[in-house]
């Protein structure tokens, strides 16, 4: 028996060896670093570390609620992707109080579930939250009882098929055409490779440095292909029916009213779309009836005495639509002008009243700042 | 855990090198299995391991009464059927009684609100049922005596090797492997990964593979040429040998490992030359089980009547097509292959018939035509198991006839020659226990070929969807 073993031993070395280079290239890629493992780097270093999550999924649940349960931050930001401009210099000098867990919430059920572990004390309890929804989620949809976070979800890393799978896609690269790219530019991960890659900085904003890269290279507007198409083809997260549902509406301000109950200040974000992009809904009748409605939501937020960062274009803060990742996603300088009229619209009290306003409009008014990008941390520098 | 997951392979090493370095007697061995076994199985589910238990010790309780009982012998076989099929029964083929009933009321203008139940299918349950039926049957016929050894019994209902889908043992030829001690042979455990490698390679690279196809095929079909449907139907044909036959020979290879002969399940079928001859190569155990214990009793009864002989077949196939799924699509699926026996039922008689089959046996030519001709109407058959419903399959089959030009898409064509070069291999060592027992290839070429298949299966190997098409039935 002894003998067998070793003979299937000797025979197996070729295949232990193919496993050995395969996760060597993915370590090579910082790709099979666990959820846990990057949470802890990313809080342990003081300079930003970005892993990539190229080959498995980012498990943007298990990341952001991990790191948030170990930031205890004050000032949280949730919502869908965009609200992912947020970032914590923009709320100077409490960046240390400062998380956005946006992704990781990306419908109402979401929302109320992170309330929930809020409520259990399973999650830090913030002063301010700031929730950001664009209008597709208040319509009724396959996602509207879809909750991510409790939804079981494992950290891909520990699936040994996926590894297998990840062997695949290398190995393919010796015969392939469509090769993969040298780096894991394209996909969303936490980024190692940040300085071509997509990835969340250690404050949960998004690092998208294929845009920012190309908007320095090509400065213009280009990434609103698949947005408008799918406006026009009427597919997700556009797609019929075209009616506020008034459940979810129903939920949402049963959320709010439970998070003033509760002594948090919930700030409502109607996040910006780009001129383009608001001409084309212009150009929809269905679709525009909707988001007029979406957007009136604004005034009865306000009615009921909430506070709101209103919906606006590039145009109405004086920008252009190269100041837009794409349609419905607003670089940083956006984010920013449009946070720093929030702040400085009214007298602002508690966390909020301490905020360097003059540092956050420094900050966006920087000569380093492009258009997509304060340039704070990015590993990304105009080519002159 | 699936045969083809990475956890299947450390699992089996664990048990392998336990297995063999503890066991040192009968008892130690069979205890490990039967751990290594229920841990398995509760893998998937540790409530359905408790009834599959739960079965096997009443059954394990029966089985006396039925040995040892003279008046009541039939009432305990009864007994014991009755509760095997009631839980096959319950978990597989209540919901389709009660939609049946359903629509059959509606039919009839009587509103009802039947709604069928939430019930969730036990992994293996048709094959563990059949097994222990078959153990009870050969009881109370006095073909073999009861075990009185419990861990002999538990093994025999719940091996890992073979408990998720067979081969479907007898007693009689596994009971007395689990009796007598287990000596490592090393020509078996490489025979047996062989097999698995083979095994492997056939789930992974040819079945999984050929199943996104087939897929693509099916989804597409009303836009598809009749050529590209003919190979829809060949494909879905390979791919369910492949799969099927993929687990089998990883069961039986597992078995090897630990010193075990399991039942041969598939020979060739795609080779034979009659329907008959298809289903003494196809599923072999479940087709044997149903001759023994279904046809054959029935049979006796009139046994000179040639329409009682087509009745009988035909009864033993709609429940083959049952056995498969509660489903009309399996019926007819069972039915027409049912049917496609009476041509040899009628050549027992009539000798123009007798002599074309017999004609079909030794002419070479003749059988390359033979072959051709079952394999294209069993693959079109395969289009009932395939579809949700037997309109979605009428549908196909009505634009396969419809004669609508034969382009062919050339991705489609690529895989028709991949699996033009399997079926080549197949046919290469058709005579052998399975297709991969290259054992007196020169050792170069037994080992090349060895790591071809081992990194076709690393390379091309289908990782993400690791369910066998046979863990449904």
């Amino acid at each position: 028996m002894k003998s067998f073993i070793i003979k299937i031993f000797i025979f197996s070395l070729p295949v232990f060896s193919f496993i050995g280079v395969g996760e060597y290239l993915l370590f090579r890629y910082k790709e099979n670093i666990p959820v846990t493992s990057v949470i802890a780097g990313q809080l342990n270093r003081k300079r930003e570390s970005y892993y990539s999550r190229y080959f498995f999924d980012s498990s943007p649940t298990l990341y952001k609620l991990g790191m948030a349960e170990e930031k205890k931050a004050d000032i949280l930001v949730a919502g869908r992707s965009t609200v992912l401009g947020f970032r914590a210099e923009m709320f100077h000098p409490f960046e240390d109080e400062f998380y956005n867990i946006g992704f990781a919430t990306v419908t109402v059920a979401d929302l109320q579930a992170v309330v929930n572990l809020i409520r259990n004390k399973k999650l830090h309890k913030p002063k301010i939250m700031i929730i950001g929804f664009d209008a597709p989620i208040f319509k009724s949809g396959p996602l509207d009882h879809y909750d991510r976070v409790n939804t079981p979800h494992e950290d891909e890393v520990y699936n040994l098929k996926l590894h297998f799978l990840a062997y695949q896609l290398l190995a393919r690269q010796l015969y392939s055409k469509d090769r993969l790219p040298v780096n894991p530019d394209t996909q969303l991960g936490f980024g190692y490779l940040g300085d071509s890659g997509v990835g969340f900085r250690k404050d949960g904003s998004r690092l998208e440095a294929v845009a920012i890269q190309q908007s320095i290279d090509h400065p213009g507007y280009y990434n609103s292909i698949l947005v408008n198409s799918a406006l026009k083809n009427k597919i997700s997260p556009f797609d019929e029916p075209f009616k506020m549902n008034d459940k979810l509406i129903s939920s949402f301000l049963n959320i709010l009213a439970e998070l003033k109950k509760s002594g948090i200040r919930p700030i409502i974000f109607f996040p910006p779309v780009s001129d383009d992009f608001y001409s084309k809904i212009q150009k929809e009748p269905e679709f525009r009836t909707f988001f007029e409605s979406y957007l009136s939501l604004q005034n009865t937020f306000t009615r009921m005495g909430y506070d709101i960062i209103r919906f606006k274009t590039p145009k109405d803060l004086g920008l252009k639509d190269s100041y837009m990742l794409n349609g419905t996603h607003s670089g940083d300088l956006v984010t920013g002008k449009l946070w720093l009229d929030f702040l400085t619209s009214k007298p602002q009290s508690g966390i909020l009243a301490g905020i360097d306003t003059s540092y956050v409009n420094k900050l966006i008014t920087s000569k380093n700042a492009t258009p997509l990008s304060l340039m704070t941390d990015t590993l990304v520098f105009p080519k002159k | 855990m699936t045969f083809n997951s990475p956890e299947f392979i450390v699992f089996l090493l664990v048990v392998f090198v336990v297995y063999w370095l503890f066991g040192r007697n009968v008892k130690i061995q069979n205890l490990i299995i039967l751990i290594a076994s229920y841990i398995f199985y509760s893998w998937w589910s540790v409530k359905f391991l408790l009834l599959i238990v739960t079965c096997s010790l009443i059954d394990f309780f029966f089985s006396f009464r039925i040995y040892n009982s003279k008046k009541y012998k039939l009432l305990f076989l009864c007994m014991s059927i009755s509760l095997n099929l009631g839980v096959l029964f319950y978990f597989k083929y209540l919901n389709f009684f009660i939609k049946s009933l359903s629509n059959g009321l509606n039919f009839f203008g009587v509103n009802n609100s039947l709604h069928p139940i939430d019930v969730l299918l036990p992994i293996g349950i048709s094959f563990f049922t059949f097994q222990t039926l078959g153990y009870s049957i050969d009881i109370y016929r006095g073909r073999i005596k009861p075990t009185t050894n419990i861990f002999v019994f538990l093994n025999f209902t719940s091996f890992f090797a073979q408990i998720l889908a067979g081969p479907i043992e007898r007693a009689s030829q596994l009971m007395p492997q689990f009796s007598i001690k287990r000596e490592f042979s090393y020509p078996l455990a490489v025979e047996g990964l062989r097999q698995i490698l083979y095994g492997l390679f056939k789930k992974m690279v040819v079945a999984d593979k050929v199943g996104d196809y087939v897929n693509y095929i099916y989804f597409t079909y009303k836009s598809r040429s009749s050529l590209e449907l003919l190979l829809g139907t060949f494909f879905f044909y390979i791919q369910i040998y492949a799969d099927f036959s993929g687990y089998s020979d990883i069961a039986i290879g597992t078995g090897k490992l630990l010193g075990f002969n399991l039942s041969t399940n598939f020979r060739t079928p795609l080779f034979a030359r009659t329907a008959p001859e298809a289903w003494s190569r196809w599923h072999i155990t479940l087709t044997q089980w149903f001759r023994d214990y279904v046809y054959k009793p029935l049979l006796l009864t009139n046994k000179e009547s040639t329409i009682w002989r087509i009745i009988c077949i035909l009864i033993v196939f709609f429940l083959i097509g049952l056995w498969h799924g509660a489903n009309s699509t399996f019926l007819v699926f069972g039915l027409l292959h049912g049917s496609y026996f009476i041509p040899s039922i009628l050549a027992k008689r009539h000798p123009v018939l007798k002599r074309i089959f017999r004609k079909l046996k030794t002419d070479r030519y003749l059988s390359i035509v033979s072959i051709i001709f079952v394999f294209t109407v069993a693959s079109m058959t395969t289009t009932f198991f395939r579809s949700p419903d037997i309109g979605f399959a009428l549908s196909y089959l009505r634009r396969l006839f419809g004669f609508n030009g034969v382009g062919l898409d050339p991705i489609i064509f690529r895989m028709t020659i991949y699996l033009a070069a399997f079926m080549a291999w197949e046919w290469l060592l058709k005579d052998k226990e399975f297709q991969f027992d290259i054992k007196f290839f020169p050792k170069p070429v037994k080992f090349a070929c060895y790591y071809i298949v081992v990194f076709a299966i690393l390379i091309w190997g289908h990782f993400a969807d690791p369910s066998f098409i046979y863990f449904h039935f």
